[in-house]
């Protein structure tokens, strides 16, 4: 008896330990359900939250949430009606990641990786991301929607293999009878991305990168500084420094 | 040489002969401004000849700000704010008399030993050490600078890639309190999750990690920004402002010398989300355009990547460039990861013009007019009279560019280029209403003749003529007899501001008066005389005055010309011969006006030159093993014009230049190497540096045999260093050497030493789980960087203790140091003689056989026959222009700080110092050569205990005792060449004792919170003086957010006896914050 009980000490030790943190939860807004792998039903995400491998997030109507991974500050907005589960692994002081994306809207700003690249897996599509700022619509088995900021994206339809990059301003649809189709975004698609940040809080700040589609990586070559007068009307001075 | 030595000469005298009373405080509240005052003793002079600077900068950071102090009530005084205090300052105080002469507190090497003060933060925050490891962390949230609402904060940090923190001995800040039971920190990352609310406004969150070592790391700090959910609805333009308006007035009195000075100061800070804005003024009572501003106005722009500063600020690029002097103008930075850069565009010095009625503008002669032997003006040798300027100060443009490159943390790469220039057009040519004295040239001819007075009264009487009656010895006007000075009644004096007879003291005679018939000078028999001795003989062996009544006439520049036609016509009207007609024979011999030219100089004025400067920096900084080892090295290169209005540098000025000889100044060398031909082609770049006959260095290197190292390290206007710093078991290890030459000027910097070598090493460690450290610092100063030569130098060798026993135990700090110091100059304790009639020729002093001496054409008188020998004669020579310095100072200070829980709160605070500095000199032995030998030895004490103690949240009380005592110098006593004994009076002390008795005390009623004291010093010494003090003010809340403070301060002396009751000090101060 002793014995067993050591061997599932032992055992359940062992299942602790190497159950690494990749990513906290920064910020959670409206219904944001969460639960682990082991977990067998739904709770509230908070902020501060930790994020293990095989983690579950869905996020409501007018749920909204974010998280930050460990090593490099990676950050993910998962936002309203979105489902999406959190894999990764630690590898030479890096995490290896992966998102997999069933259903919903997301934001990635994904800085540099340095071991490997950045997967995000729909039931239609899959992403490789070595670092950049882009968004996905994924509905559900119906295909998907990308939106690049900066940087490229390099996607692949599950059902054709087909490749495309996405960058700067372009729009990729990737659906499920396998077509992958690249075209450039519409002022209408740009102003409805800005809305779904404003209205998530996530715009009015440190976000001159996002809302002028400049990416982490290319801030250190690149600096916006943009003035808003009383009207609204904004203007941008971009500094390239070489 | 001989200049080199008188200046270290008199920078020791100055040096060593007074001292500055100061008592620092080592431990101060973090919510209290700290007020430093210094006085000085042993200076006999006015205060206002006295220049007091205070350098002061944060804990940790690497420059110095600098900023006057003003001297209020007896003392130097400066405070600085608590919001720049945080957790610790350091600073030292210079001051500079008028001859150039600087002392220093600490006066050991006060730039790199510091006075410390730290706060209850800096104590609880940092155990023992700031030279720390660099973390490798990502900030999880909030993101720094960002803004986000209350319940959305919480702090999380990744530590992820860093393998050797001890987690147990991390801290966590949130504006500085410690929060960190509230966190979870974990081996790879840390969540704090507050159990409260910040409010809204900026706040600071800082986070400390130790290896497992115990060393700390480098303090990770950020902000972020809480705003209101509202504001955030609203997106509001502006997300939160802040101010703070005060006036203040201080109006003392101290040994008569009233001052009074009102002060308007305030500050508006406003967060417009994507920028903050912040802006400063101070309006000062003692603003005069006259000298330079005391007002202060700066606007502030901060964004995520540029700051850009307008107005007033302290830009600091290194020590060898500009390093927190204030300038004027755009200041503007911009950072990201990769650059740094900051840009200049200002002044450092605004213009003055100087004041119409105080030497603005003076005359200066430059001829005098030729009369010819006719007794006509030549009218083609007018006088010239040059108007020059005086009293003014340029305006100081500065211009400069600090460029960084930081290559993945480990490599940084700076450049700086600073341009400081004079703008000549600054500064008018004309100050309307200039007063100017007429020089003597101009107004000689309206004297009266010179006299001899032999009577003693002051005045001209009858045959008090110099000389004799039949020669004009005395006849400087007029005819050859007596006459007095001009009325003035034919000169308009309208055109004159101011004019006044003076009777001026022209020199001595002797002989009484006489008529020389046969013209032999000397009185012969059937001549008259006057017997003013009443010896009944002509004597020439008296002692008489001689006097000339001298018009001082002062006037306008505007009236210059009309006071020149009037002279030139009164002259044509009244200059008469003996029988009373116009005549002007006499001219050619005797003091007429004739005429002058005007000359307003454009340039070359009297006043201050206009200077050009330059200065080109480089710095390297390689950050190896993960800042384990850094190595930063570095050169500046200046060169400095000191006056523009020289001729530019040309082949041929070059050649002239220090040229002996005719030949010389066209052999195409300059100090024998030849002047390469690009010399013509400088002006081409006038506008980067112009170059001219006053540059230093006129050459910069001789390149004709090739440039070694050593020339490269003994550039006079290069500055170089290399400093490492590394970190191995446990210590922490610092060397290199910096040198600066004697010709590298920097004006942005006017307070950096020059012609210096530094060397140094220090080790610091840590023993008894970090809670003891000890320093070991040795530095070496030459004062000079020849290698050849031998320089005077300075070997300091200190030992720091600190023990931080733990949270609410004593502190202890303990050095000894050890400085050995010699100017390079050995004493002669024999005499050193000098052959004045040198016989044979060998440059000896030699006693030469008479035949001997015959063969050199010297030939024996009666008395050296008689001995058969001659002795060469000679003369000592003087050795008090090379007078040595050999001393061994030891100084011991000891300062503990404790809390004591005895029935009520005290803190305790005990200082000692003593220094002793011994004359190595073998004193007795020396006087033998240099009578007037005085002693560099010095001894210094000084004891403080200071104790407040909290009785209740009302009362608190403040009690101190400290005693100081000085002496310099050494009474020495020697035999003069008339056998007759003398004291050197080079000896002086001063014993200062004080106590204070000061409390805090909060009445809840409309006199606020009252703080009565009592202050008593006796002083003995040099100066036999007691005082006493009183003090009270009180500090009340008017209104929410509107304090009035109030103190006064008033002082009863009595000095050598003499009592004094016009002391005192009122300073007031109305805040107000919104």
């Amino acid at each position: 008896m002793i014995t067993k009980l050591f061997l599932i000490i032992f055992i359940f030790s062992c299942s602790l330990f190497s159950s690494s943190t990749l990513a906290v939860v920064s910020k959670t807004k409206g219904n944001v359900k969460h639960k682990t792998k082991s977990d067998k039903e739904l709770g509230s995400a908070k902020i501060g939250m930790e994020l293990f491998n095989n983690d579950f997030i869905q996020t409501g109507q007018n749920g909204f949430a974010k998280y930050v991974y460990l090593d490099d500050g990676t950050q993910i907005k998962v936002h309203n009606n979105s489902e999406v589960y959190i894999r990764g692994e630690v590898e030479r002081r890096s995490i290896i990641k992966q998102l997999k994306v069933d259903e919903g809207t997301v934001k990635f700003d994904v800085k540099k990786q340095s071991v490997d690249e950045f997967t995000v897996i729909t039931p239609t599509s899959v992403a490789s991301v070595k670092g950049t700022s882009f968004w996905i619509d994924c509905s559900g088995n119906n295909g998907d929607q990308f939106f690049g900021e900066s940087g490229s994206v390099v996607i692949r339809n599950r059902e054709s293999g087909a490749r495309k990059q996405l960058t700067k301003n372009t729009v990729a649809n990737s659906l499920p009878d396998g077509s992958l189709k690249l075209r450039d975004i519409t002022p209408e698609e740009l102003e409805m991305l800005k809305k779904r940040e404003v209205d998530t809080g996530e715009s009015s700040t440190n976000t001159i990168n996002n809302e002028t589609g400049s990416s982490s990586e290319d801030s250190e070559n690149e600096i916006l500084i943009e003035f808003e007068d009383e009207t609204g009307e904004k203007k941008t001075i971009t500094i390239i420094v070489q | 040489m001989i200049k080199k030595i008188i200046a270290i000469f008199l920078y020791f005298s100055l040096l060593f002969s007074q001292t500055i009373i100061h008592n620092p405080i080592f431990d101060i509240d973090s919510n209290k401004n700290y007020s430093v005052e210094a006085s000085i003793i042993g200076y006999d002079g006015d205060y206002v000849n006295l220049k007091a600077t205070l350098f002061y900068r944060s804990y940790g950071q690497s420059t110095y700000f600098n900023d006057k102090m003003i001297y209020i009530d007896g003392k130097f005084r400066y405070t600085i704010p608590s919001s720049f205090i945080q957790n610790a300052i350091e600073y030292y105080i210079l001051i500079e008399n008028l001859n150039g002469g600087v002392i220093a507190f600490p006066d050991n090497d006060p730039r790199e030993n510091p006075i410390l003060v730290k706060t209850e933060k800096f104590i609880s925050s940092t155990t023992n050490s700031i030279e720390t490891l660099v973390p490798d962390y990502e900030i999880l949230h909030p993101e720094p600078d960002t803004f986000i609402k209350p319940d959305e904060f919480f702090i999380s940090l990744s530590y992820f890639k860093m393998d050797d923190i001890d987690i147990s001995k991390t801290k966590i800040f949130i504006d500085n309190l410690d929060y960190t039971s509230l966190a979870n920190i974990k081996y790879s990352h840390m969540i704090l999750i507050p159990d409260f609310e910040l409010i809204p406004g900026e706040h600071e969150i800082k986070v400390i990690f130790f290896n497992s070592i115990g060393l700390q790391y480098e303090p990770i700090i950020w902000k972020v920004n809480i705003i209101l959910n509202d504001i955030i609805k609203k997106e509001s333009f502006i997300v939160s402002q802040n101010g703070n308006i005060e006036g203040n007035l201080n109006n003392t009195s101290s040994d008569n010398i009233l001052l009074q000075v009102g002060q308007l100061k305030g500050d508006y800070k406003v967060d417009l989300d994507w920028m903050k804005f912040k802006s400063n003024f101070l309006k000062s009572s003692l603003e005069d355009l006259n000298e330079q501003t005391k007002d202060r106005l700066s606007i502030d722009f901060s964004t995520k990547y540029f700051n850009i500063k307008l107005g007033d600020s302290y830009p600091s690029f290194s020590d060898y460039t500009i390093n927190g002097n204030r300038m004027r103008g755009v200041n503007i930075k911009f950072k990201n990861k990769k650059f740094d850069i900051n840009f200049l565009s200002g002044h450092l010095l605004r213009e003055t013009q100087g004041l119409p009625d105080f030497g603005a503008m003076a005359i200066l002669e430059n001829r005098a007019p030729t009369f010819q032997a006719s007794g006509f003006l030549d009218l083609d040798n007018l006088g010239i009279i040059d108007i020059t300027r005086d009293n003014y100060s340029f305006k100081q443009g500065i211009l400069g560019l600090n460029i960084a490159h930081t290559n993945d943390n480990n490599f940084t790469f700076k450049f700086e280029v600073l341009k400081v220039k004079d703008k000549i057009q600054s500064v008018n040519q004309v100050v309307d209403n200039s007063l100017m004295l007429l020089p003597e040239n101009m107004v000689r001819h309206l004297f009266s003749d010179i006299f001899v007075d032999y009577n003693m009264n002051g005045y001209f009487d009858e045959n008090e003529f110099i000389g004799n009656l039949n020669a004009p010895d005395h006849d400087v006007v007029g005819s050859i007899s007596w006459d007095s000075n001009n009325d003035l009644s034919s000169i308009n004096k309208n055109n004159f501001i101011s004019f006044f007879l003076d009777t001026v003291f022209i020199g001595k005679f002797n002989d009484e008066p006489l008529d020389d018939q046969n013209g032999n000078g000397v009185w012969d028999n059937g001549e008259w005389y006057e017997d003013i001795d009443g010896d009944n003989q002509w004597s020439s062996d008296g002692d008489y005055d001689v006097y000339q009544y001298q018009w001082k006439i002062n006037v306008e520049y505007e009236n210059l010309q009309l006071v020149i036609d009037d002279f030139i016509l009164n002259e044509e009207l009244y200059h008469t011969d003996q029988s009373g007609s116009v005549d002007m024979t006499d001219c050619a011999y005797n003091n007429c006006f004739g005429d002058y030219e005007i000359n307003l100089l454009q340039n070359q004025w009297e006043g201050a030159k206009p200077q050009d400067n330059i200065i080109i920096a480089t710095d390297y900084l390689h950050n190896l093993s993960k800042g384990s080892i850094k190595l930063n090295y570095g050169f500046a290169f200046s060169m400095l014009n000191q006056n523009i209005w020289n001729p530019a540098l040309t082949f041929e000025n070059l050649d002239q230049l220090g040229a002996e000889t005719a030949e010389d100044s066209i052999d195409g060398k300059f100090n024998g190497a030849d002047i390469p031909d690009i010399v013509n082609n400088l002006e081409n770049f006038e506008e980067i540096f112009q170059t001219g006959t006053s540059q230093v260095p006129i050459i910069p290197i001789d390149i004709n045999d090739g440039i070694t190292f050593r020339d490269f390290l003994t550039l006079p206007s290069l500055s170089v260093y290399f400093d490492v710093y590394q970190k191995i078991l446990g210590h922490k290890i610092n060397w290199g050497f910096k040198q600066v030459g004697p010709e590298f000027n920097s004006l942005g910097n006017p307070f950096l030493q020059t012609n210096v070598r530094e060397q140094y090493f220090s080790d610091r460690t840590y023993f008894l789980d970090n809670k003891l450290n000890f320093q070991f610092k040795w530095k070496r100063i030459e004062d000079g960087i020849s290698l050849v030569e031998d320089n005077g130098e300075t070997n300091k060798y200190d030992f720091i203790f600190g023990f931080y026993p733990g949270v609410n135990m004593p502190t202890y700090n303990l050095s000894v140091g050890i400085y050995n110091r010699t100017n390079g100059i050995d004493p002669l304790y024999n005499p050193v003689l000098i052959v004045t009639e040198d016989i044979n020729g060998n440059g000896l002093v030699d006693t030469l056989e008479c035949d001997i001496a015959a063969i050199y054409e010297y030939y024996c008188n009666e008395d050296e026959l008689s001995s058969n020998e001659v002795i060469e004669e000679s003369e000592v020579l003087s050795t008090q222009l090379y007078q040595p310095e050999k001393t061994r100072t030891g100084q011991f200070s000891l300062s503990i700080n404790s809390t004591i829980n005895y029935i009520y709160r005290h803190r305790v605070n005990l200082n000692i110092y003593y220094s002793d500095k011994k004359d190595l000199v073998n004193i007795n032995k020396y006087l033998v050569v240099n009578k007037t030998y005085y002693s560099p030895r010095s001894l210094t004490q000084s004891y403080y205990l200071g104790v407040s103690t909290v009785f209740t949240n009302r009362l608190e009380t403040f009690t101190s005792i400290n005693y100081n005592y000085y002496d310099y110098g050494l009474d020495t006593e020697y035999i003069d060449e008339n056998g007759e004994e003398k004291v050197n009076d080079f000896f002086q002390s001063q014993t200062i004792l004080g106590f204070s008795f000061n409390t805090k005390y909060e009445t809840y009623s409309i006199f606020g919170k009252i703080n009565p004291g009592v202050n008593f010093s006796l002083g003995r010494g040099n100066t036999n003086f007691s005082q006493l003090s009183f003090k009270a003010g009180s500090q009340l809340s008017i209104v929410e957010n509107l304090t009035f403070n109030i103190n006064l301060n008033y002082k009863i002396k009595f000095i050598d006896g003499n009592p004094s009751y016009d002391n005192y000090s009122i300073l007031m101060d109305l805040k107000y914050k919104f």
